[in-house]
């Protein structure tokens, strides 16, 4: 069954244009996005008008705090906003819809911008749409990639889930038990003190492109889930015992100069986390029969990350997707997307909804844009 | 708490003559504070609303100051509600304060009995 897009296309417009807001985290994103009329296909894409963004970075060696980070989106966003209209060359009348990131987050930086986003609704009178965050990727990574039914591998500095879509729902097939890869990958690039520009998980990367001996880490999947913190403390103790002489505990397995090095720390903890998502996704593909793999989120800018995936699938001779940084790092424009295609359906959001919330999984979402 | 504003919504606002100001109340309590923005001069660069003490301590170069305000009235009602959120603040920091004071060790001890349980707890554990 086709579902309808086009029972609120305004008299007189040929299009529907969206703005969206992104700040669940330390990324404040600004996106502006033109869908036509008629099912998206390869023939009827949607049209990126404008994908800005501002990152809060801290000192190395420290996280983001929300307080910290709610001001550098209280204090950005309007500037980015007039950024994103000129950069479309649109405004205030062109658009339809203002959509923003409703969650899950942290709740200071969501705050600033859901004050941002109701503002504008007011001012300008067009309604509110709020989006979850996790939808947004996986929306526009389908649009961007053209997969059509993916197992989704989602993972970034705040989730880690294995996601498939059934019946109106993206359900989660498996995800972390404790921290989410992302954050698992910050905290010990802090443990290391390496730089947090242009971002932790970025510079571990090429780190660990040096890396080439193994060391032995803990490797924790249950079932279709898996935990990370355990691997998080264990190198911990061992970058803390090798640099900064701190719970210093001898190393058991101690093979030569190479593996007291960053590079080699960085490579393993990457083909450890890397090898325990391959294995989840590879299962939940089997589960769903599918052979299409999209990952999405910050974590999936991992090149490293996707060659591995890439091995897996193409063994099951599948295809696997991926963007790059602009739309897998946290961004305006997927809220952007998402928004519009529930804006689509006859969604809106009243203002006394507008209300974020921390906790908003995926499976909550019920997906009315697609019935396949 | 409530932010009220009799303006009107159109584009620049010209029609605001009413300053924005805030009522504080909460269910139970037999309390309405009304909260004026003052006479000023008012600023966007808000006494409450900057780096936290961690960052300052850091060392860290601003870089994610406020502009400052235009000469319109949507740039005049900018810092005055920057004064407005700034005295909200105080005012909600000293309740927390006086309300912490009052009710030290009554809550303290309510806390460490969620926490570490009680006596009878103890004694049915042996």
């Amino acid at each position: 069954m086709v579902v309808d897009l086009d029972q609120h296309l305004k008299p007189g417009k040929s299009s529907y244009v969206a703005i969206g807001l992104e700040g669940s985290a330390n990324k404040l994103g600004v996106g502006l996005i033109r869908h036509h009329p008629g099912q998206l296909s390869l023939s009827n894409r949607a049209e990126v008008l404008a994908n800005i963004r501002d990152t809060y970075i801290t000192p190395p060696g420290e996280g983001f705090l929300p307080r910290d980070t709610a001001r550098h989106h209280r204090n950005w966003v309007v500037r980015l906003i007039k950024q994103a209209l000129d950069e479309a060359r649109l405004g205030k009348d062109d658009i339809d819809v203002i959509c923003f990131t409703k969650g899950p987050g942290m709740g200071a930086p969501l705050q600033s911008v859901v004050i941002a986003a109701r503002t504008l609704s007011l001012l300008w009178d067009i309604p509110l749409v709020g989006v979850n965050h996790c939808i947004g990727h996986i929306e526009m990574g389908r649009e961007i990639t053209g997969a059509h039914n993916p197992v989704v591998l989602y993972v970034s500095g705040g989730n880690t889930q294995v996601i498939a879509y059934s019946k109106q729902k993206y359900r989660i097939f498996g995800e972390t038990l404790d921290i989410a890869i992302g954050n698992c990958l910050d905290r010990f690039a802090r443990t290391l003190e390496i730089s947090n520009d242009p971002s932790p998980g970025y510079n571990i990367e090429q780190l660990a492109k040096k890396g080439k001996h193994f060391v032995e880490l803990p490797y924790t999947v249950k079932g279709m889930d898996l935990s990370m913190s355990g691997i998080l403390a264990y190198i911990d103790e061992i970058a803390n015992t090798l640099f900064n002489k701190k719970n210093a505990k001898p190393l058991q397995n101690e093979e030569g100069k190479n593996k007291n090095k960053k590079n080699n720390l960085c490579f393993s903890l990457q083909e450890c986390l890397f090898s325990m998502l391959v294995e989840i996704t590879e299962r939940a593909m089997a589960h769903v029969n599918s052979n299409e793999v999209l990952i999405v989120g910050g974590v999936g800018c991992n090149e490293r990350l996707q060659e591995m995936m890439k091995i897996m699938v193409s063994d099951r001779n599948g295809s696997i997707f991926a963007t790059d940084e602009r739309f897998c790092i946290d961004n305006g424009i997927m809220i952007a997307h998402a928004g519009l295609l529930s804006y689509r359906m006859g969604d809106t959001t009243s203002l006394e909804d507008t209300v974020c919330t921390q906790q908003y999984r995926t499976d909550q979402v019920l997906v009315k844009w697609r019935d396949d | 708490m409530t932010v009220l504003n009799k303006g009107d919504n159109n584009d620049d606002l010209n029609g605001i003559e009413n300053r924005p100001f805030a009522i504080y109340y909460n269910i139970g309590e037999a309390i309405e504070k009304r909260i004026e923005v003052g006479d000023g001069p008012h600023f966007t660069k808000g006494k409450t609303s900057g780096p936290s003490d961690f960052v300052l301590k850091a060392g860290i170069k601003d870089k994610d100051k406020p502009s400052e305000a235009k000469d319109s009235c949507l740039g005049k009602l900018r810092s005055e509600l920057t004064t407005l959120q700034d005295k909200i603040n105080v005012y909600l920091t000293e309740r927390m304060a006086s309300n912490s004071s009052g009710n030290n060790n009554e809550e303290a001890k309510f806390e460490k009995e969620i926490l570490d349980g009680t006596a009878e707890d103890d004694e049915d554990e042996y």
